[in-house]
């Protein structure tokens, strides 16, 4: 019935002269679907730009939360929406460029399903330890898991979570085994190495830094192959373990369903490179450690192809199967 | 201590005319949506973050805040008036506080409520004052085999809940700890039980459950009895709005212990506010005279965990205002919030904002006084509700459900579970069992697996970390001690009944 | 008897053990099998009656909600199911059910989509 509807609205929509649409467009709110809980990392990164779409675009833009299923039920409702722009989504690195490397049977497709806007933050993940951990550098976290493989705990907010995947890479580039400790969320994996639950752990800049701040969590390096500009005192992992290609970051992205008429897309890209530069959006992104995107879309759905590629290859190398 | 000069500038900070105003705000909507059933505070504090761009943190903060405990007020007003719990920790207030209805004594139980949550609220507010940086550091010594020895311990209270037979009650604890099973396993991401259906996949919707287990099932048996014998409270009936002053004296012990067992549970981040009801009832039923009572309408079983569920929602703060930790989805908005308005929460915020701190501490005070004031009063406007006939009156029910369910996820599926419970618990309610134990283990299920196993994982498969932490081994112990003692009665009057035949 | 029904529900953990490595899983079977033998020995009570016209009534009114809210609106999925749901009861009158579809989805438009502002969808799509 839905699809039906989505169908004839989309011919409708490329068939009434998709130029004078853009044109007019927003004549109603528009939607931007978060398939994760109100509260996480996706959910603050749509927040922060539906807020400024609004007010640039003058018509209300409304989040709305569809979690559940690893992220899946709340993009595939963005793969099956209507593509006439006002449904949007916002995703992670984890439904585009991890489940295809994980999952069988995903029910959306990145280059099948969605127009890709653009590339909205992107953010290193650290490497931390507690502060009493007798771990105090990358060179002893590395020495330490080769004395004792598989009992060097490493939290993470979840099995196959893109953190999951870094400390994995890690660990391959480096030669060691680390033993896997997931958490149901960041916050809950950030405590747990605060608290010395888990001697390390590989995390969303934004959900430790306030145990930082307190002293009671160290961070060793991050793991992207630049150093963050927010915290350019952290060496990167490639740096301080001698590590090559180590090079893993967690992002956000805009998109729109396949279909979306081009001079809409076109007109949200532009929008969305004016929002992302910004400097109150920058300094917001900036206090979780994320730089703003804005990239074409072309760019960026190639580097999500890319780290699809790479990601496919440390899961069968580390052997991660959830299914 | 310079307490003093803190708490003038938090108060400072919460007497301004706005900040009064949205203190109110706060408070006036979560009631409103703790009383709407299925709306949960983190889909109202979801929706009204966009709003709070425009304001200062402070008032940003004051106003979600507002929200949260206020639904906790508000939760216990669906539960007792029409038995349906809004939230996990207004479940246990069915137990009494719905008998207490059927009997006529709405408005007492009611009254009970708003002034236990009120006096919980206050010592609670200055327990946060005073020793969140302590207290911080306790709930961060607890490690997994703590968590589910404490699990352990909530599982063994569940049955207590339990007014019927015993043996029910276990059988009920089982089915929700299986129930709990459906959904992504935390430790290693596999999918279980969920019949290829990615709705299930983040496990069996708890508004879904809770209302059809207790809101519609009910409305489906009340229908069933003939119109003169239903158990809905009449026009006549309904005395006193307000509980006396004996009514009062009687339940000042069991709120003291309520606030503070409440206040201690709050504070842990990994579940520990979700517990404090429970475990306050138990204790309650424990220790109080003449528990005979419970379960049939003492207004005790209303007082004591109306106090610790509220004592807890203020306590579940400190993690979050001294350590930037969340203990819930609401709190984690709220961080989500603040880092919006640029302001990382935790130990530096705390430093170097401390209007923003006590500002919090202070509004919290103001808050449970503007709940007090506001909701005495609307105890006669509810008792009233129930005068209207329960055939124009069971169709809203309905539809309150219906709308609450689906608002969580924006899911029709969660509709359906809905329905599946709603039969599910009908038949139960038939069979005379209990759905709060079964609601206890649902929830409490996956995350004792999640810490037994973690904590496995941890000690690298050595099971003796559950005796060798004190902790742990302590809540163990007791544990054990709550079994026997339920057990024991339970045994002796089996072999009663079997002498008897 | 009461505690057999049970049984089929306790049957699914029993997968567990080969299904998923977890100690709980095994530890949960044990006791719903532990529950469900006594029962079965011992007579229990013989079941009450079932009134099947409210349970049905009810249950299918929730379902056609389900169903209807995403293609054709809020509005009109609150009318069926006050509708249908209102088959429970027979003293329901007609023109009574009429005044209180549409107060309450009047009051319910009222207070979950202007006061809180739900994304619900009050109208057909399209």
């Amino acid at each position: 019935m839905r699809v039906v509807a989505g169908l004839l609205c989309a011919s409708l929509a490329v068939f009434c002269s998709a130029q004078a649409q853009a044109q007019n467009y927003p004549t109603k709110p528009i939607r931007i679907l978060v398939p994760y809980a109100p509260g996480g990392f996706v959910d603050v990164a749509a927040r922060i730009i539906s807020q400024k779409l609004q007010e640039r675009l003058g018509q209300q833009v409304i989040v709305e939360n569809r979690s559940g299923g690893n992220g899946f039920i709340g993009t595939t409702a963005g793969a099956k929406a209507a593509p006439d722009g006002y449904t949007l989504l916002t995703a992670h690195t984890g439904e585009f460029a991890v489940s295809p490397a994980v999952f069988k049977d995903i029910p959306f497709d990145l280059e099948r399903d969605f127009e890709t806007i653009t590339l909205v933050s992107i953010a290193p993940m650290l490497v931390a330890v507690n502060v009493k951990s007798p771990i105090q550098s990358i060179p002893d976290l590395i020495a330490a898991a080769k004395a004792k493989p598989n009992t060097i705990g490493m939290g993470t907010p979840g099995t196959a979570s893109i953190n999951h995947l870094a400390g994995e890479w890690f660990a391959d580039a480096a030669g060691v085994k680390f033993l896997h400790v997931p958490y149901k969320g960041g916050a809950p994996a950030g405590v747990a190495v605060a608290a010395g639950e888990v001697p390390m752990g590989i995390m969303a800049i934004s959900s430790v830094l306030a145990q930082i701040q307190a002293g009671r969590v160290k961070p060793l390096a991050v793991t992207t192959a630049k150093r963050s500009p927010q915290f350019k005192d952290w060496p990167t992992l490639q740096e301080a373990g001698n590590l090559k290609d180590v090079d893993a970051s967690i992002w956000t992205g805009l998109f729109a369903p396949k279909g979306t008429p081009k001079p809409i897309l076109d007109k949200l890209h532009a929008e969305m490179v004016a929002i992302l530069a910004m400097p109150d959006v920058r300094e917001k992104f900036a206090q979780g450690g994320a730089e703003t995107g804005g990239t074409s879309a072309a760019d960026f759905v190639a580097m999500i192809r890319r780290e699809a590629a790479t990601y496919k290859a440390i899961v069968e190398k580390a052997n991660i199967k959830p299914e | 201590m310079d307490i003093f000069s803190n708490l003038a500038i938090g108060f400072g900070v919460a007497v301004t005319a706005q900040n009064l105003l949205y203190c109110f705000t706060g408070v006036f909507l979560g009631t409103l949506i703790g009383v709407l059933p299925g709306i949960a505070p983190v889909a109202t504090v979801a929706m009204l973050l966009p709003l709070t761009f425009s304001l200062s943190p402070a008032a940003s903060l004051i106003m979600l805040a507002g929200i949260y405990y206020g639904a906790q007020y508000g939760g216990s007003t669906t539960a007792i008036l029409v038995n349906i719990p809004g939230e996990s920790s207004a479940v246990v207030t069915t137990i009494d506080g719905h008998a207490m209805a059927k009997q006529g004594r709405a408005g007492p139980a009611l009254g009970i409520a708003a002034i236990s949550s009120f006096i919980a609220g206050c010592i609670a507010t200055l327990v946060v004052a005073l020793f969140s940086p302590p207290l911080a550091e306790i709930a961060l010594k607890f490690q997994p085999a703590d968590y589910f020895s404490l699990m352990v311990f909530g599982l063994v209270g569940a049955v207590v809940l339990a007014r019927g037979s015993v043996r029910k009650a276990i059988a009920m604890v089982v089915l929700g700890l299986l129930l709990g099973l459906v959904g992504t396993d935390v430790n290693s991401g596999v999918i279980r039980f969920a019949f290829g259906l990615p709705a299930l996949a983040e496990g069996i919707s708890f508004a879904a459950l809770a209302m059809g287990m207790f809101g519609v099932a009910e409305v489906i048996y009340n229908l069933e009895q003939h119109a003169a014998d239903r158990k809905v409270v009449a026009v006549a009936k309904i005395g006193r709005v307000m509980p006396t002053l004996a009514d009062l004296r009687q339940c000042l012990p069991s709120i003291a212990r309520g606030t503070g067992l409440g206040a201690l549970l709050g504070i842990l981040p990994g579940g520990g506010a979700l517990l404090s009801s429970f475990a306050a009832y138990t204790v309650e039923k424990k220790v109080a005279s003449a528990p005979k009572n419970f379960g049939n309408g003492d207004i005790r079983g209303v007082a004591a965990p109306e106090a610790a569920n509220n004592a807890g929602a203020q306590t579940s703060f400190i993690p979050m205002l001294t350590l930037g930790v969340p203990s819930n989805p609401t709190m984690a908005l709220m961080i989500g919030a603040l880092m919006i308005q640029g302001i990382q929460p935790g130990p530096q915020a705390m430093l170097q904002r401390p209007d923003l701190f006590w500002g919090i501490v202070a509004s919290m005070w103001i808050g449970n006084l503007f709940l007090l004031l506001l909701n005495l009063p609307l105890v006669g406007l509810w008792v009233r509700l129930l005068a209207v006939p329960y055939r124009l009156l069971f169709p809203a029910i309905l539809m309150f459900c219906c709308i609450g369910v689906y608002s969580i996820n924006n899911n029709p599926f969660d509709l359906f579970q809905l329905v599946v419970f709603s039969a599910l618990g009908y038949m139960l309610l038939k069979l005379g069992c209990e759905p709060a134990p079964l609601v206890l283990g649902l929830v409490l299920g996956p995350m004792m697996e999640e810490y037994l196993r973690r904590a496995l994982l941890i000690s690298l498969g050595d099971p003796t970390v559950l005796i060798t932490s004190p902790l742990s081994a302590a809540f163990l112990i007791a544990a054990l001690v709550l079994l026997v003692s339920i057990a024991v009665p339970a045994i002796r009057t089996q072999r009663e009944v079997a002498m008897k035949e | 008897m009461v505690l057999a029904r049970n049984y089929r529900l306790g049957t699914p953990a029993r997968m567990g053990p080969g299904f998923f490595p977890t100690i709980l899983g095994g530890l949960l079977a044990a006791l719903g099998l532990s529950l469900t033998i006594p029962a079965l020995v011992r007579d229990g009570d013989p079941l009450p009656g079932f009134g099947l016209r409210p349970l049905l009534a009810i249950l299918v009114g929730i379902v056609v909600f389900a169903l209807l809210l995403a293609p054709l609106g809020f509005v009109i999925a609150a009318a069926a199911l006050i509708l249908i749901a209102g088959l429970a009861e027979p003293e329901l009158r007609r023109l009574e059910q009429l005044g209180l579809t549409l107060f309450l989805i009047a009051f319910s438009v009222a207070i979950f989509v202007v006061m809180l502002g739900l994304p619900l969808n009050l109208w057909p799509n399209i």
